[in-house]
């Protein structure tokens, strides 16, 4: 809704300058979203009367005219060619800066001189397009005089925001009534003038004929009938209101409906009296599989929930939407069916869907316009025809009202407004209040007021809606503040804390934390290459998408994560590791809710520490940072790694993780193709776990202590060599087994495959620690124990013994 | 006789001697020769045979004078060169202190963290509970249990993304309030922060999926001005205790009265700037008493109890904090980027 400054101020004589209104709309609950000034840049152009017009004598093209300004006349070189004797046009003098940005300076032109410009529209600023000529204004402009004044660009204009329950304010009436009821000083409104001379001979209802099939869908429909109306430009002072609310002027009467509509929030149809057929408007529901060419050209196919208005041939209009070009008014138009109507909200919102034809009119209907005032919007229509369009209005209105209007009482208890609220009001102040607002007290009870709610409010229904009209006008900075007295302690949940410690381990272990969309595409899992029968491929797609970028829902945190690497790496980040906490969806069937878990991610890329010289510095990087993960949740001892084989990672380098006997998820290098699609660096990694049994399963803050060990450690080195194809945890499982009690810690610190040892074997050394609780061990006793891991190793692997 | 003119050569020469050691070797020498099993002072020692009785006291004094006199002084030399050699060493491993450090590895919390660990701990504190609620959601959490009734213009305030007939992406946190409602008796003081989705083309200021935290208190007698003064101290913890704070009339269909919240432009500090459109004021909240319809849905009696809801876009708060420009930078996740927070 555009509120221009000038036209709301006829309605209500309010003292408040552009900027203190912007400021009070705004606090009155109609957010102001723009303050625009039309005049800007324009300030300084003035009218002109061309007096005299001479070829230029070095220019064929060139004219020189000598412009009067009043005060003086000033010598212009032109080239347009339009010019013509005592036409009145915009100009601007020496030293005036145009909206363009171009300066006027005094210049000469082929011997010449020039003192200003005679401007055209684009020029201005009026219009972007580049105009053939320079713009030419209408007799009536009084040289000397500001341009800006002329053309009603003297104006500020509020772009508002208007909220569904401002409805009523989608019109200036509207406003004008929030502006009087922030006004302490009694300002009352001024009114439309409606002062018909009507046309005695015949009555309206003579004429024509309104006949309503469907009550609940048109409650009220009016018609009045305006003859001998002559079709031509309305008044410049309506085509500039009209322009400031952002609506092109047409003709006297297309404008004149339009004017109503923004001044009344009344939309109005004019139709050609003499195209109805038998002059009989029928307002029904369409058939099926009726059509109707719509104003714009389109013809459109309508079911039984559209609401038409009709002759006893045709279609005229869809109610409340649009028009149809079989009864348009035109030219040569001369008797006027002007409509005024209330049509059902809910059906106009669901029409103007459907035909995907939001105009200025179903957007009013379908909020609820005023039902009582329907007529005299119509009446006030018929005055500007009258006055503008020389029309003869027929005596009366055709008023088929139906549904009447029933007014609506709200009662409220005045202990619940001042306590919902927070203030203390007495039943005087809030009657006061109320009363600005023309809510009228109709009742007044011991506890209880009852009021009746105006016609054109149809957002209060309850006392809820009442005490917020309270809070309105007593000012939310007003009330005061304090804090609502509670006895709760505030905590977070186990999985709330879960989800923290593993946040804090991530970041300690030098990872950081990324969030990426959970709405993502389809290109994202191709390119993982993953087969269609891959859990990962069970997404959830959007019906409605806005693109298929965005088309489904994330199933894996790996491509989001793989994307943001890819981003980095192309950025010359040469390093990073990240992880990300977040849920994933899979699909459960059709109409069945779909699956959310929360997954942890990893990602690892360009690491330089290379543990074991095997070129995994990522993946064993990660994998560290597993050990951490898990110790920190105190559920080390029940995880295991196995040989994975996820397709995107690299068939050598992946494992599946278990907790206990169950698969919680994956760790692996990216596979080669990907990292090279992706720009990534050589040896990325990644992992993925799903959170759900680790929430289940961890304790936080389980910790028992230990004594600390009151004697003294044996360290003993061990290294052996075996076959290459033994899993570390093997061995290591294999040592602590044999153990007993005193083995306290097994490190393994070198592995070594090379020249130095056969083909297929590799040797590896552990740090292993002995201690005792309760005494300082004996040589022989630790000798026993190492004995006994080596036997082992010896006879489940072949292992041989390299030193110890 | 001769003993005791010995004696003061040996005292004068030591001296000497001894002042001009230039370092512990040198000195260490010294001692040998005058203190020493052979030195000069056993060699005296040695020689009283010859010396007179009556003399022998006198010489056997006078050389244990100087043998302590060279002891101290010796001492004192001692201590002096290894002072002297202890700074020495020192010195010598001077190292550059303006050298960088090593390089350690340190995760950086994401932005969003920061945030939500600033808020929790705020709300914790006024004893609130985290909630959260599923991302997909039911028309009837998302929609008609917060009264937005179908065909209703209110619904064209948020594009929904749907799943199917039955499920939808949430469009706010607002639902939260709803399951909340449902499965808690009053007194309820819950945040619930999470993430959202709408039909929105991404750019600069918009995001297809982006996060809102969400607050609800519900008891008796809860006010509007109970309202203003949780959301009063919530602005001025997270936005500075300076910043002006405005409630004007607004409208959301689950609560009445509704009231959007602005607070002074930082940027301009009201004097009007482009951030804030000129007006000196940057909205960053919404809030309103709940509606009478959502308590009864949620089988609450709103003729005993009362409560207050607030929503604010979680992202916003970032931008507004952090004075980021463009809401993509958030999920771009570039490292430079989390590495300033």
């Amino acid at each position: 809704m555009q509120v221009p400054y000038n036209w709301l101020k006829t309605y209500i004589d309010f003292p408040y300058s552009p900027f203190e209104l912007s400021d009070k709309l705004t606090m009155a609950g109609l957010e102001v979203e723009e303050l625009d000034y039309l005049g800007k840049g324009l300030e300084n152009i003035i009218i002109g009367e061309i007096i005299e017009i001479k070829d230029h004598p070095n220019a064929d093209k060139l004219k020189i005219c000598r412009v009067d300004i009043k005060e003086k006349t000033l010598q212009m070189i032109t080239g347009a060619p339009n010019i013509k004797m005592n036409i009145k046009v915009p100009i601007a003098e020496v030293g005036v800066t145009l909206p363009t940005g171009m300066k006027i300076e005094k210049t000469t032109i082929r011997g010449e001189v020039s003192e200003g410009m005679i401007c055209s529209k684009d020029e201005l600023g009026l219009q972007e397009k580049r105009a053939s000529g320079i713009m030419v204004l209408s007799d009536q402009a009084k040289k000397g005089e500001k341009f800006i004044k002329y053309q009603g660009l003297n104006e500020y204009v509020y772009k508002l925001d208007l909220t569904p329950n401002y409805a009523r304010c989608l019109g200036m009436i509207g406003v004008a009534r929030e502006v009087k009821a922030m006004q302490d000083d009694d300002l009352s409104i001024k009114y439309p003038e409606i002062d018909i001379n009507e046309k005695k001979d015949q009555k309206a209802d003579q004429i024509a004929e309104i006949k309503i099939e469907d009550e609940n869908l048109c409650p009220r429909y009016a018609g009045l009938i305006i003859k001998d109306v002559k079709i031509k430009p309305s008044p410049k002072w309506m085509q500039n209101r009209l322009r400031a609310a952002g609506i092109r002027p047409i003709n006297n009467i297309v404008d004149i409906t339009n004017y109503i509509l923004m001044e009344y929030n009344q939309p109005l149809h004019a139709f050609d009296l003499n195209k109805i057929k038998d002059r009989k408007i029928i307002v029904r529901r369409a058939k099926e599989k009726e059509s109707v060419i719509t104003l714009d050209g389109v013809k459109r196919s309508l079911d039984e929930q559209t609401l038409v208005i009709t002759d006893p041939h045709k279609i005229i209009a869809v109610a409340g939407v649009m028009g149809s070009e079989n009864s348009e008014v035109t030219e040569n138009t001369t008797d006027i069916f002007l409509e005024a109507a209330y049509f059902n909200p809910t059906n106009i919102r669901k029409t103007a869907r459907k035909l995907a034809l939001p105009s200025e009119a179903s957007h009013r209907f379908e909020r609820g316009i005023d039902i009582e005032n329907v007529v005299t919007a119509g009446r006030r229509a018929a005055f500007l025809m009258q006055e503008y369009a020389e029309g003869q209005v027929v005596k009366g209105v055709i008023d088929n009202y139906p549904l009447t209007y029933q007014e609506n009482i709200v009662k409220v208890e005045i202990s619940k407004i001042n306590r919902l609220l927070g203030i203390s009001l007495d039943k005087d102040e809030i009657e006061d209040m109320l009363k600005r607002l023309e809510i009228e007290t109709i009742k007044r009870e011991a506890n209880c007021l009852k009021f009746k709610v105006p016609s054109y409010r149809n957002d209060i229904e309850e006392d809820a809606d009442i005490i917020e009209e309270v809070a309105r006008i007593y000012g939310y900075n007003n009330i005061f503040s304090t804090i609502p007295r509670s006895n709760q302690v505030g905590k977070r949940t186990r999985i709330q804390k879960i989800e923290k410690k593993i946040k804090n381990v991530m970041n300690a272990t030098g990872l950081d934390e990324i969030i990426t969309f959970s709405l993502t595409g389809p290109d994202d899992y191709r390119n993982l290459n993953l087969p269609s029968d891959h859990r990962y491929m069970d997404w959830v797609s959007i019906k409605n998408p806005l693109n298929e970028a965005f088309g489904l829902l994330r199933t894996s945190l790996i491509p989001g994560l793989v994307e943001a690497m890819s981003t980095n790496a192309k950025r010359q980040i040469e390093e990073l590791k990240y992880f990300e906490i977040g849920r994933v969806f899979f699909n459960q069937g059709k109409n069945e809710r779909p699956l959310e878990k929360t997954k942890l991610s990893a990602g690892s890329m360009g690491s330089v520490q290379d543990r074991w010289d095997l070129d995994a510095p990522d993946f064993y990087y990660l994998k560290g940072v597993l050990e951490e993960f898990f110790k920190k949740l105190n559920i080390d001892k029940n995880v295991k790694y196995l040989n994975g084989s996820q397709p995107f990672y690299h068939t050598g380098r992946t494992a599946d993780i278990f907790y206990e006997d169950e698969k919680i998820g994956t760790l692996g290098e990216l596979k080669p193709e990907i990292i090279e699609q992706y720009d990534l660096k050589e040896r990325s990694a990644v992992l993925e776990i799903d959170l759900t049994t680790i929430f289940k399963e961890v304790e936080i803050g389980d910790y028992l202590f230990e004594m600390l060990p009151k004697y003294p450690a044996v360290v003993r080195d061990l290294a052996v060599m075996l076959s290459e194809e033994i899993p570390m945890m093997e061995v290591l499982n294999l040592i602590n087994s044999q153990g007993q009690e005193i083995l306290k810690d097994t490190e393994l610190f070198d592995i070594y495959q090379g020249e130095q040892i056969p083909k297929g074997k590799k040797s590896i050394a552990f740090k292993l620690l002995f201690q005792a609780k309760d005494r300082t061990l004996t040589d022989q006793e630790v000798n026993s124990v190492v004995n006994q891991i080596i036997e082992k190793l010896k006879n489940k692997y072949e292992a041989e013994i390299r030193k110890k | 006789m001769d003993l005791l003119k010995e004696i003061k050569k040996i005292e004068s020469e030591a001296q000497e001697k001894f002042k001009k050691v230039e370092n512990l070797k040198r000195l260490e020498k010294l001692r040998v020769k005058y203190l020493g099993k052979k030195g000069k002072i056993a060699q005296i020692f040695s020689k009283m045979g010859q010396v007179a009785d009556e003399q022998k006291p006198i010489v056997g004094k006078e050389t244990n004078i100087l043998k302590n006199k060279i002891q101290k002084l010796y001492n004192q030399l001692k201590e002096e060169k290894e002072k002297e050699l202890k700074a020495e060493k020192l010195k010598s491993e001077t190292i550059d202190v303006t050298l960088p450090g090593n390089k350690v590895d340190v995760g950086h919390k994401n932005p969003f963290t920061h945030i939500i660990d600033e808020v929790v701990e705020l709300f914790l504190g006024m004893g609130f509970s985290i909630e959260e609620g599923p991302e997909v959601e039911t028309e009837y959490y998302n929609f008609e249990a917060l009264n937005i009734p179908k065909d209703h213009p209110a619904r064209d305030l948020q594009d929904t993304l749907y799943i199917d007939d039955q499920y939808l992406l949430r469009t706010h946190t607002s639902p939260v309030q709803i399951r909340t409602m449902e499965k808690e008796e009053p007194p309820i003081k819950i945040i619930a922060p999470g993430r959202v989705y709408r039909s929105d083309e991404l750019d600069a200021s918009h995001s297809p999926n982006f996060h809102q935290i969400e607050g609800l208190v519900i008891d008796k007698d809860i006010s509007f001005s109970d309202l203003k003064g949780v959301i009063e101290i919530f602005i001025h913890e997270i936005y500075g205790k300076e910043r002006k704070i405005r409630f004007r009339p607004s409208y959301f269909p689950f609560t009445e009265p509704s009231a959007e919240v602005d607070v002074s432009c930082n940027v301009c500090k009201g004097k009007g700037c482009s951030l804030c459109s000129y007006t000196g004021w940057v909205e960053v909240l919404g809030s309103g008493m709940v509606h009478p319809n959502v308590l009864k849905m949620s089988g609450l009696d709103p003729d005993i109890y009362s409560g207050f809801a607030f929503g604010m876009g979680w992202d916003r708060i970032a931008m507004l904090k952090y004075d980021i420009d463009d809401i993509r930078v958030l999920y771009e996740n570039d490292k430079r980027f989390i590495h300033q927070f």
